[in-house]
């Protein structure tokens, strides 16, 4: 019984791994053998190789923090499948919707390292620009969706059900802040159609009230999902009965929050559009792009953390 | 509001607060401080440009006064006028303007107006062209300048200064310039960027304002579309005034910063401006920057104070948990301890609270079940010794009974009065001995027997007893009153003989009077049912009435009214144990009432 | 007295001999005296009742009309003698009144359990002590059809 644990177990593993391992060649290939793109900043090859090289390796690094951190995840989930079941189904529903977003973010990287390729090719542009953005929205709706559900359906078994839970106070003051500066900055967005820069694509390529209704919205929603399912969460731990239990799961979520915030600022930006962001200058570009991959690597550590500790409840 | 909300608003609040402050402080001061950087770079640029124009208009001012000064000049155009030989004159022309750079044609005037000779021999014949725009001021010593457009609506400048010979008006001496000089003002983009530049207007006859050379935007020399033309800062400058203002818009519309001069010697407004967009633009990308930062600082902050506060408040939930399973009577939960810190701490001190608790409530229940135990062998001994006393003792008061009366129906006639009177007591001692046992008996065996509660009808029984009672003395006259009573919860048997004791008192202790009044009544309070048991007998002293339920206590002699005193103390224990009280009162030889309260169903 | 043992109608079980004088006293007032037979403690009961021990030589098919049993008694109680009388099939037929001291209702369950006839206490006063003794008396053996 134990060993063929094991050995699904290590199934799944290696499928995420041999999945990250191909994503990673790919989006390496795609990035250092693409054709010269527009040099907006204006660099020598060689800065622009190192540039590359600066980016793409911790962003893969990134990649490999979530799938050690899935991994882990799926470990614990394997090895504990006789325990604690509304929790194990929990972790189930937890682990699906990373799934769906690391995977996402893994295609828009490579759909945008296949894009470089066509950086002079103008007509092209709104293809790829609608479907990276499209690739992004959706599945992150699905996955954080599908962590809400997780939650709550552990919200109202009958072990939860019988204690207090937070009012929605909380999900809906922090996603209404953040949601106002986020349409604030989408609204201030001069390049949202068009772009005056040929070198820098527009950001949507949609008319407005698409744009409202297919990325706005869905991204706010997935924004309340995700917020709405860690707090739960939060609260729902200090009725647990074990130490490990609480510090593991207590792990999870902030591994959760740390992924929704990565996605707030990858929205973030996206929103201030091309010329405002290119604005910002190489050097602030840089400190953003290490702060969201450092942000989704400390997410996914604490997953592979808060499973660890969840596998450590299983000895007793 | 929960801790957790508190501690969050407090925090975004704090750091919320400071970082708008500090944006918008810096915001502020830098764009105050690119004002003034904008303010001095246009004012430079206009002094420079103004004194270029100076420079440039004054070289040929000049260069005209002087060659309409010199004597040859003056003496060949004389020449001239008497003999209309224009070789000399011609040839001077030609050499003027071979010294001038950008003078396109020199002329001479005549004194009708009319070019008369001229370096270019197309306009020899023609009228002077007279423009609509004005002629800069004519005074004696300076010459006049105006503006010519071409076909091509390019302007070209014109200088004329007055031949006098003394007092004598000879002509005039005309140099048109080959293009615009001011061209080389306002071509002259250094220091303007992208979308600065310096426009040079004036106003014609009409009072509309005129661009003497071509904007950067608009490639000719004209008018200003008249929708713009109030507001540009050309007007303001045209006004005469020589100032900075900035935010203003120009003849396109936009909004732009702009730097007035007059120049009065031309009745010229020269303006130099630059598009605000362009000027600011490093203000605009700062604001960028800080609104991101500050929006992922405040994320930041945002999730910090998630993890602080979930972190601090799950083991406090975790203590109220385990607490509240306390005191739903699970002795057993204990709270997790999470952390080193004070709340760990306090999670841990209770932890070891609970084991005490636990501890000590466990010694207690073994207490407690020694007690019952030790109770039980009492309550079993005690059954023992009623069990001994109902067999051991009875039997030889019976033989005492039994033989004292073999010895008096036998023995009588051998027996004298004394003899018989001895028997009589001895039987009469043991009768008295025998109820006293049977009392005892039924009393100790009250306080054993559980109390088997159900709903009893208290009038009927009353009723019951006392008819049994008055069967059993069938000669009293009693007038029996018995009132409605309320229902009562208790035991059916012992409630019974409660009534029996009262109702035997009553009857027993009224045995002297004539006629006996009872009467049996209740009343109520908010919680009980008092039943009483009215007589009018021998009542009692009150000062004694405390005697009155005690074992064996009795107020008579047993001559007077025979008993045992154990009744009332029955009656006591019984409704004792139905949870309720007795009293009693009375008055001597008036009679007395004793009540009992029992609770309400 | 000397008493063919297979003529006893009467079986006194009785250990205090003033109750056994008394009694007699009481059933010689119905003239039933003659009838009765006394043992003073339970094993001569049982030894009666079952023809053993001393009375070996009495025949079990004669047994008396009606046996008196105190409950309390040395050697073999009451309780027993009863239990034991009620369990034979040849003697559960014989009517036993039980005549005591106790008014403790668990003896009285308990007899009634074991199937006793009758539950009679014994007054102490002389008087009812000899009227329940007549009456039962002269029920037991006048008025009542036993199998006998």
């Amino acid at each position: 019984m134990e060993s063929s644990h094991v050995n699904k177990t290590s199934t799944s593993q290696r499928l995420y791994y041999a999945i990250a391992g191909t994503a990673s060649i790919l989006y390496l290939c795609l990035t250092f053998f693409a054709p010269q793109a527009n040099n907006i900043f204006g660099f020598s090859p060689l800065q622009i190789f190192l540039l590359k090289v600066t980016v793409a390796l911790p962003y893969i690094a990134a990649w490999w923090f979530a799938v050690y951190g899935l991994s882990t995840l799926e470990k614990y989930i394997a090895a504990a499948k006789e325990e604690n079941d509304v929790m194990i189904r929990l972790l189930g529903s937890v682990r699906n919707g990373l799934l769906w977003i690391i995977v996402s973010t893994v295609l828009v990287a490579l759909i945008g390292g296949i894009r470089s390729y066509f950086a002079n090719n103008i007509d092209i542009r709104p293809f790829f620009t609608i479907i990276t953005n499209y690739l992004y929205v959706f599945p992150q709706l699905i996955g954080f969706f599908l962590i809400y559900r997780g939650v709550y359906q552990l919200q109202s078994s009958k072990e939860m059900s019988e204690h207090k839970h937070a009012s929605h106070f909380l999900t809906a003051f922090v996603v209404f802040f953040i949601s106002s500066i986020y349409l604030y900055l989408m609204a201030t967005n001069p390049t949202r159609q068009f772009s005056a820069n040929p070198t820098i694509p527009a950001t949507y390529y949609l008319p407005d009230i698409l744009v409202i209704f297919t990325i706005a919205l869905p991204i706010l929603a997935s924004w309340w999902f995700g917020f709405s399912a860690a707090f739960t969460m939060s609260d729902l731990i200090p009725y647990l009965t074990r130490a490990e239990l609480f510090k593991g799961i207590s792990r999870i979520v902030y591994g959760i929050w740390a992924i929704i915030f990565t996605s707030i600022l990858i929205q973030a930006l996206l929103s201030l559009g091309g010329t405002r962001l290119y604005g910002l200058g190489i050097g602030m570009l840089l400190l953003i792009i290490y702060i969201f991959i450092i942000l989704q690597g400390i997410g996914y550590l604490f997953i592979a953390l808060g499973s660890k500790a969840l596998q450590k409840s299983i000895r007793t | 509001m929960r801790i957790r909300s508190k501690i969050f608003v407090i925090f975004f609040i704090t750091s919320l607060l400071p970082i708008i402050f500090l944006t918008y402080i810096n915001l502020n001061f830098s764009q105050n401080a690119l004002v003034k950087d904008t303010e001095s770079e246009l004012e430079t640029i206009a002094d420079l440009q103004t004194a270029n124009i100076h420079t440039i208009i004054n070289a040929y001012k000049n260069r005209i006064n002087f060659l309409a000064a010199r004597p040859t000049v003056l003496s060949q155009v004389t020449t001239f006028n008497n003999t209309k030989d224009n070789t000399q004159i011609k040839n001077t022309l030609n050499s003027i303007l071979l010294s001038l750079p950008d003078v396109q044609i020199v002329s001479l005037i005549d004194l009708q107006g009319n070019v008369v000779v001229s370096t270019d021999d197309s306009v020899i014949g023609k009228k002077q062209f007279i423009s609509q725009l004005p002629v800069i001021k004519v005074t004696k010593d300076t010459p006049s300048i105006d503006f010519l457009p071409d076909n091509d609506g390019n302007l070209k400048i014109r200088f004329r200064k007055t031949l006098y010979d003394k007092t004598t008006k000879l002509g005039e001496l005309e140099f048109i310039t080959e293009e615009n000089i001011f061209n080389k003002v306002t071509n002259n983009y250094i220091g303007l960027k992208k979308t600065g530049e310096v426009d040079l207007a004036i106003k014609d006859n009409a009072g509309k304002i005129f661009f003497i050379t071509p904007t950067r935007f608009k490639k000719t020399a004209g008018y200003i579309p008249s929708t713009f033309a109030n507001t540009t800062p050309s007007a303001e400058a045209l006004k005469k005034s020589n100032t900075f203002i900035p935010e203003t818009s120009d003849y396109r519309g936009k909004a732009v910063s702009a730097v007035t001069r007059y120049l009065s010697d031309l009745d010229m407004g020269l303006v130099v401006k630059i598009d605000r967009d362009e000027a600011f633009q490093p203000i605009n990308e700062l604001r960028d920057s800080m609104l991101i930062f500050s929006f992922i600082f405040i994320l930041f902050v945002v999730m910090v104070v998630l993890f602080f506060v979930h972190s601090l408040t799950g083991p406090i939930i975790n203590l109220l948990f385990a607490a509240k399973g306390v005191y739903t009577g699970d002795l057993s939960k204990r709270a997790l301890v999470l952390s080193k810190d004070e709340i760990g701490e306090l999670s841990a001190s209770f932890n070891t609270m609970l084991d005490a608790l636990q501890a000590s409530h466990e010694d207690l229940e073994k207490k407690v079940e020694e007690r019952t135990k030790q109770l039980e062998t009492s309550n079993k001994d005690l059954e023992a010794f009623s069990y001994s006393v109902s067999h051991d003792l009875r039997a030889p008061l019976r033989s005492i009974d039994g033989f004292s009366q073999i010895l008096e129906e036998d023995y009588t006639p051998k027996l004298d009065d004394e003899g018989k009177r001895v028997i009589a007591t001895i039987r009469a001692s043991t009768k008295q001995m025998a109820t006293l046992i049977d009392d005892l008996l039924t009393f100790s065996r009250l306080g054993r027997k559980p109390i088997e509660a159900q709903d009893v009808n208290m009038t009927s029984l009353a009723k019951t007893v006392f008819d049994e009672l008055k069967l059993a003395n069938p000669t009293r006259v009693i007038q029996f009153d018995c009132a409605e009573l309320p229902h009562a919860h208790g035991d059916a048997a012992l409630l019974k003989q409660v009534w029996v004791n009262l109702l035997s008192n009553a009857i027993k202790y009224t045995k002297k009077k004539e006629t006996a009044i009872i009467t049996v009544a209740s009343t109520s309070d908010n919680n009980n049912n008092i039943y009483c048991v009215k007589d009018n007998g021998a009542g009692f002293d009150m000062q004694y009435k405390d005697k009155l339920f005690g074992v064996f206590q009795r107020l008579h002699s047993a001559q007077e009214f025979e008993g045992t005193g154990v009744g009332l103390a029955i009656v006591s224990r019984i409704i004792t144990k139905h949870g309720g009280s007795v009293r009693a009162e009375g008055v001597v030889d008036q009679g007395a009432t004793f009540s009992f309260s029992l609770p309400k169903t | 007295m000397t008493q063919d043992l297979n003529e006893v109608e009467i079986l006194l079980v009785e250990d205090n001999p003033n109750d056994v004088e008394l009694t007699l006293r009481a059933l010689k007032k119905n003239n039933l005296a003659n009838k009765v037979y006394t043992v003073k403690d339970g094993e001569e009961a049982i030894n009666f009742i079952f023809a053993a021990g001393q009375y070996a030589t009495r025949d079990v098919n004669f047994p008396p009309k009606v046996i008196f049993l105190d409950l309390k008694l040395p050697k073999v109680s009451g309780l027993e003698v009863l239990k034991k009388i009620k369990s034979d099939e040849k003697t559960k037929t014989i009517p036993v009144v039980v005549i005591t001291s106790s008014q403790e209702t668990q003896d009285v369950k308990e007899c009634y359990s074991l199937g006793v006839n009758s539950f009679i206490q014994k007054p102490i006063e002389f008087d009812n002590f000899v009227k329940a003794i007549s009456d039962v008396g002269l029920y037991w053996m006048v008025i009542n059809k036993s199998v006998r």
